[in-house]
């Protein structure tokens, strides 16, 4: 069951990473000034990719304790309804909104992000399918 | 408002970093459970 952690950071952490390392690409090879090198909607995407695949997880797995499965859940909608939050204020332009504060926030966000979904899947990867865990 | 938008994140970031560590400490002391359960068979 090892493999299942391995496979979430080949698929889901790489590939949430993804748009943060080509935008950091592209601003290598592009004149100063005419991208920025992070943008809060990549973080968001990451954020995102993390929490929809710690879901998707839950839902196909069998052999684990039902309420610590509803709250991982529930924590998981919550976390992707504060990422919906933020992109909206990154969606609202002009001065409306400090820049620098929605970076901090969608940069810990997706932290927390990552660490939950870390937590999540050292949990899965460790289950056993004989279902024993789930004795009371 | 900035300074309310970044506490609220920080929050929220934490109580959900506080329940992956309960989930940690629970995955924890399952695989002790089980290792004594495997060594007492």
């Amino acid at each position: 069951m090892q493999t299942v952690k391995s496979k979430w950071l080949a698929y889901t952490v790489l590939i949430g990473l993804f748009p943060i390392f080509s935008r950091f690409l592209v601003w290598l090879v592009t004149k100063e000034g005419s991208i920025e090198p992070f943008a809060p909607q990549d973080f968001i995407a990451f954020g995102l990719v993390l929490l929809i695949s710690n879901i998707n997880e839950i839902e196909h797995l069998v052999d684990a304790d039902r309420s610590w499965k509803t709250a991982q859940n529930g924590i998981s909608a919550c976390l992707i309804a504060v990422h919906g939050v933020l992109l909206c204020l990154t969606l609202i332009g002009g001065d409306a909104v400090d820049r620098q504060a929605i970076m901090y926030c969608v940069a810990i966000i997706a932290l927390a992000s990552l660490g939950f979904s870390y937590t999540l899947f050292t949990r899965i990867s460790n289950i056993d399918p004989t279902g024993l865990e789930n004795a009371p | 408002m900035t300074r309310i938008l970044v506490a609220s994140n920080v929050v929220i970031a934490l109580v959900a970093l506080g329940f992956a560590v309960w989930s940690l400490v629970q995955t924890h002391k399952a695989r002790r459970r089980q290792r004594g359960r495997s060594d007492a068979d």
